[in-house]
């Protein structure tokens, strides 16, 4: 054990959206506050400024605000009898690291769930009956309901200024919104965001089919904003330069535009960065965290003890940590017990690319932001009925192109050869009159008892700790949906106009070096059940009261929208019962 | 650059605020490199 | 007996009058410590000790030598002190005001620092010297209430000419470092910045209202412009922790100070316009907008900010090669900041983009703007943003 620190009130690992705005609620509590942050910290000016903020070389495929997987990475394999190899280079899925987490290079697609996702056990039983259900699948209520996260999802909203069109206030229907989503307290904060030119054509075809577009919730501001705490944001420029990178003009909802110049503030509060935790420390009852260990720049190894430990790393590194630390019963999916790792998720998505008359239409696809979009809802969780279809779950879908960057953004009809003279014709004539909206089909994933996280039995990291294994792999449900999906959204491109079409269907085995988005889920869930879940419907963690865990680990399963607005309504939601329940009882929330 | 200028990619350009709603027009400015373009240098007389 | 009310009026007037800017090291856990190092136009001094450490502070001094220090530039020792003490404009405050300063600085934590102050060469560091200047610059007086103002106007006046010291700064200075007493807030260029000209009249700050002035004293920020460098160290210790009355009064003063229209030049190449309007276009509108006119209390307005609309090109200048943060303040925390461009740009498009911003909305170009020696300058000071691609 490590050098002895002064004791805190509360040690945060992880300085993302969520340990930033946990610290801020605590900090802003009374309480002494300490972050821990395994990467730097991250300014606008100094780390991705509009000089160079827009170098797709740099961060779109060298990986610049991503986690190194040298530094540490995962082992992956698809089965229980294979054998995991480590990932060396990010894939499926994109590690963020450092200040601001991925809430740096996120998208600002900030969706709040429907409120059947919520009891999704209980309501999927009650509409199809438990035989309609994989015998396999492992899915659960959450043990929170939408209503109970509204004005917490409300909260996280105002703090980023998202721009959109409610479509549901209190009940009443809105024109123009999303008919589908639970029942808001109030309109989103700023109007949404200006379409280009193929947006609103695929807006146009979904209304002409009968569906009920909507722009898509956008943490890219449409007008300038200050939020609740007194931190401003400027207007969206449209650069086309937003996933994947950071905003170099403070128009993109992230920590550092929205909680961290509140939070830094303070003088209650302080962060330790390119510190990585390496343990959560239990005392001998193991029942009670007395702090973390953590490992310095420098390799110097120091403990810094605490009343209140929140872990609010990356979902998947939060498993681990639990792992490692010896918190919580590890899942065995062989006798289908134990509660850290099991529900793991990522998310189904896939594609439809379409190619139109480049002597009529002019997209200049280059003009986006990362949140922009024209979406549908009705093929979302349950919101048609799946009876005929022999599947459950959904997901959201839309012209939602962030981008017509050179490298990665320069699609070509089929057939055409992969390079020379034919290609740079075809990508010539394409570039301005091809549509690729990237994750354009935006579907759940549900739980299954193959599909988890436990400790690497062979490779360890630059600790000598275990890494963290996935086993994963889709089943026939989510190709099932997937397939039904990608169908209804192609046949909107071809209401548009398109001349061709390619359809990207999600199949199996998952390939962990394909992009499905970053939102990997699971594995530290929430629930009513100490059986089942590791946390209790606070975040709590149940067998450690003083360990509250946050971020998308939590979720059962995944709905068919981005996490990040549950995530941080989580957080919120945590961070309330932390204030008004634990701080004046500490300890277990919830008898179970 | 030369790629970029054979399909109309505009490069570094951070700022399409007056273009987001001109629908189906070709976007007329020419690419910008973090190195900048020839027109950022004065001409000499 | 400490007399409460009079050291919180000295907490007060200690923030008004910035003794910490100097006297305290940034970011130092012994507030008012010393050891500072102040650039003056003559060599460098440093700022001693006021805490009431009776060896190495000023504990053993008694309120009359404090105010003799204060308000007559007089050591200890009767010998006189350097102007970077702006004393003549301390000359104004009230004996009281200066008595509750001192009631103040006597409830600190006494540090034991010695601080050798004077760095001088020959002949500067002989304090004889400073007769020959007090002579010249120096007017005793207490601030005397303008009865044909307002009571608002008067404060604010005493504010800006005793405490707050802004002309120390933003007046223009003779060669022997005085002031230009005929040119009050007419701007002065000092440590690589420029206190811009902050008149009304045909000023720069014509245009401003008084509640967006008062704004930028007490956030840092309004619709026109941010504080960075200097200023912004003026605001985060002394007019952000004014109470709102008190900032208005300055803004109500400041905005019947008038001053002449900027000499403009409109000698800039129209080849150099041309190339820094392309420049800008391409990375500056990301912020500051195609016309300009940025985004309220967040990104600058160049067509109404003061260093632009100044004669003296140096902050203009110095933000485009090496950046600026701009102050957080309670009311403002975002701080912003603008990312340097010296890595990007070479010093003919420095000076380009830089006249193009100063001509196309400033309109006050009296000095060629020139880069290289600025970035001369800029590389002699400390950097403010080290943002280079890697």
């Amino acid at each position: 054990m490590g050098r002895k620190l002064p004791r805190k009130d509360v040690v945060i690992i992880g300085l993302g959206w969520t340990g930033s705005i946990m610290a801020y609620e605590l900090a802003d509590a009374g309480l002494d506050v300490i972050a821990i942050e395994r990467g730097p910290w991250r300014n606008t000016a100094t780390d991705y400024p509009p000089g160079y903020a827009a170098d797709e070389l740099r961060y779109r495929i060298r990986h610049e605000l991503f986690l190194s997987p040298s530094q540490t990475t995962f082992t992956f394999r698809n089965k229980m009898d294979q054998t995991a190899l480590p990932i060396r280079s990010w894939g499926a899925f994109m590690p963020p690291n450092g200040v601001g987490g991925g809430g740096v290079h996120w998208n600002a697609e900030t969706w709040r769930f429907l409120p059947s996702d919520f009891v999704l056990k209980t309501h999927l039983t009650e509409r199809y009956g438990a035989a309609f259900l994989p015998e396999d699948m492992t899915i659960q209520d959450w043990g929170v309901t939408y209503d109970e996260l509204e004005p917490h999802y409300d909260r996280f909203e105002y703090l980023c200024g998202t721009s959109g069109q409610a479509g549901n206030v209190k009940g009443t229907l809105m024109e123009g919104g999303n008919p589908f989503e639970g029942p808001r307290s109030r309109p989103y904060p700023n109007p949404p965001q200006e379409q280009p030119f193929g947006h609103t054509l695929f807006g146009k075809a979904a209304r002409d089919l009968g569906y009920k577009p909507f722009p898509q919730p956008s943490g890219n501001m449409s007008r300038p904003y200050q939020n609740p705490l007194g931190v401003r944001l400027g207007p969206c420029t449209y650069c086309g330069f937003c996933e994947w990178f950071g905003c170099g003009n403070y128009s993109k909802a992230s920590p550092q535009t929205t909680v961290l110049p509140a939070l830094v503030r303070k003088p209650n509060f302080t962060a330790r960065d390119n510190s990585e935790v390496t343990r959560i420390n239990l005392d001998s009852s193991g029942k009670r965290a007395t702090g973390v260990t953590f490992v310095d720049a420098a390799g110097e190894e120091w403990e810094q003890p605490a009343d209140l430990v929140v872990l609010s790393a990356f979902a998947i590194f939060n498993v681990q940590l639990l792992l490692l630390s010896g918190i919580g019963k590890a899942y065995d999916p062989e006798t289908n017990t134990g509660v850290v790792g099991r529900n793991f998720t990522h998310q189904t998505i896939s594609d439809v690319v379409s190619f139109f008359d480049p002597t009529k239409f002019v997209f200049n696809p280059f003009i986006a932001s990362a949140a922009i979009g024209m979406c549908i809802d009705e093929f979302n969780g349950d919101n048609f009925d799946h009876g005929p279809h022999g599947f459950v779950g959904g997901g959201y879908m839309g012209q939602i192109q962030t981008n017509g960057r050179p490298i990665e953004t320069t699609p070509v009809p089929p057939g055409t050869p992969l390079w020379g003279a034919q290609w740079k014709k075809a990508v010539k004539e394409n570039y301005q009159s091809a549509m690729k909206p990237g994750t354009g089909v935006h579907g759940s994933m549900y739980s299954y008892r193959d599909v988890y996280v436990d400790l690497d039995p062979t490779y360890t990291d630059r600790f000598n700790r275990p890494l963290a294994r996935i086993t994963m792999d889709f089943h026939d449900n989510e190709i099932k949906q997937n397939k039904f999906l990608t169908d209804k959204f192609a046949e909107i491109f071809q209401a548009m106009g398109a001349r061709q079409m390619v359809k990207e269907y999600r199949k199996a085995p998952y390939d962990v070096t394909k992009y499905q988005t970053t939102h990997l889920c699971g594995g530290a869930i929430m629930g009513s059940d100490p059986g089942t879940s590791a946390l209790n419907r606070y975040l709590q963690n149940w067998d450690v009261p003083n360990l509250f865990v946050l971020g998308a680990s939590a979720f059962p399963q995944n709905a068919g929208y981005n996490p990040t607005g549950t995530v941080a309504a989580l957080a919120y939601w945590a961070a309330d019962a932390i204030r008004s329940k634990y701080l004046k009882n500490p300890g277990q929330l919830i008898n179970a | 650059m030369v790629g970029w200028k054979m399909i109309g990619f505009p490069g570094i350009r951070y700022d399409y605020r007056d273009w987001v709603g001109r629908h189906n027009e070709r976007y007329p400015h020419p690419p910008v490199s973090i190195a900048g373009r020839a027109d950022w240098t004065p001409a000499k007389s | 007996m400490q007399d409460f009310a009079a050291v919180e009026r000295g907490r007060y007037l200690t923030s008004a009058a910035d003794c910490g800017s100097c006297h305290t090291i940034p970011g130092s856990d012994h507030p008012f410590s010393g050891g500072r190092p102040i650039e003056t136009p003559f060599g460098v001094l440093v700022a001693p000790n006021i805490t009431p450490d009776r060896e190495t502070g000023i504990g053993a001094w008694s309120d009359e030598e404090f105010d003799a220090a204060v308000r007559s530039g007089r050591r200890r020792d009767g010998k006189r002190l350097y102007p970077a003490m702006p004393f003549p404009y301390f000359a104004r405050m009230t004996s009281e005001d200066v008595k509750d300063i001192r009631a103040y600085l006597s409830t600190i934590d006494p540090v034991r620092n010695p601080v050798t102050v004077n760095h001088l060469p020959f002949p500067l560091n002989q304090r004889m010297a400073m007769a020959v200047w007090d002579e010249l610059y120096f007017t005793p007086g207490i601030f005397k209430d303008e009865p044909s103002k307002s009571k608002q106007w008067n404060r604010g006046a005493y504010l800006v000419q005793g405490p707050g010291h802004c002309g120390a700064c933003h007046t223009p200075k003779t060669f022997l470092g005085g002031d230009e007493s005929s040119k009050p807030l007419q701007g002065y260029t000092l440590q690589g910045w420029v206190a811009p000209d902050i008149t009304s009249g045909q000023g720069p700050l014509a245009q401003w209202s008084r509640d967006a002035v008062a704004q930028y004293l007490k956030t840092g920020h309004n619709q026109f412009a941010a504080a960075a460098g200097l200023m912004g160290e003026v605001v985060e210790l002394s007019t952000s922790r004014l109470t709102d009355d008190d900032v208005k009064a300055m803004a109500t003063y400041l905005k019947d100070v008038s001053g002449p229209k900027p000499t403009a030049d409109s000698s800039a190449d129209a080849k150099v316009l041309t190339a820094g309007g392309a420049i800008y276009q391409d990375l500056c509108s990301a912020c500051h907008k195609s016309d300009g006119t940025g985004v309220p209390n967040l990104i600058p307005d160049l067509t109404h900010a003061a260093t632009v609309n100044t004669g003296d090109p140096t902050t203009v200048l110095r933000v485009i090669l090496q950046g600026a943060q701009s102050v957080a303040t309670d009311r403002e925390p975002t701080g912003p900041a603008m990312p340097a461009f010296g890595w990007q740009l070479n010093d003919e498009q420095v000076s380009a983009v830089a006249s193009y911003v100063r001509n196309h909305w400033g309109k006050a170009q009296r000095e060629p703007t020139e880069a290289s020696r600025s970035r001369h300058e800029v590389h002699q000071s400390e950097p403010e943003q080290d943002a280079k691609p890697k």
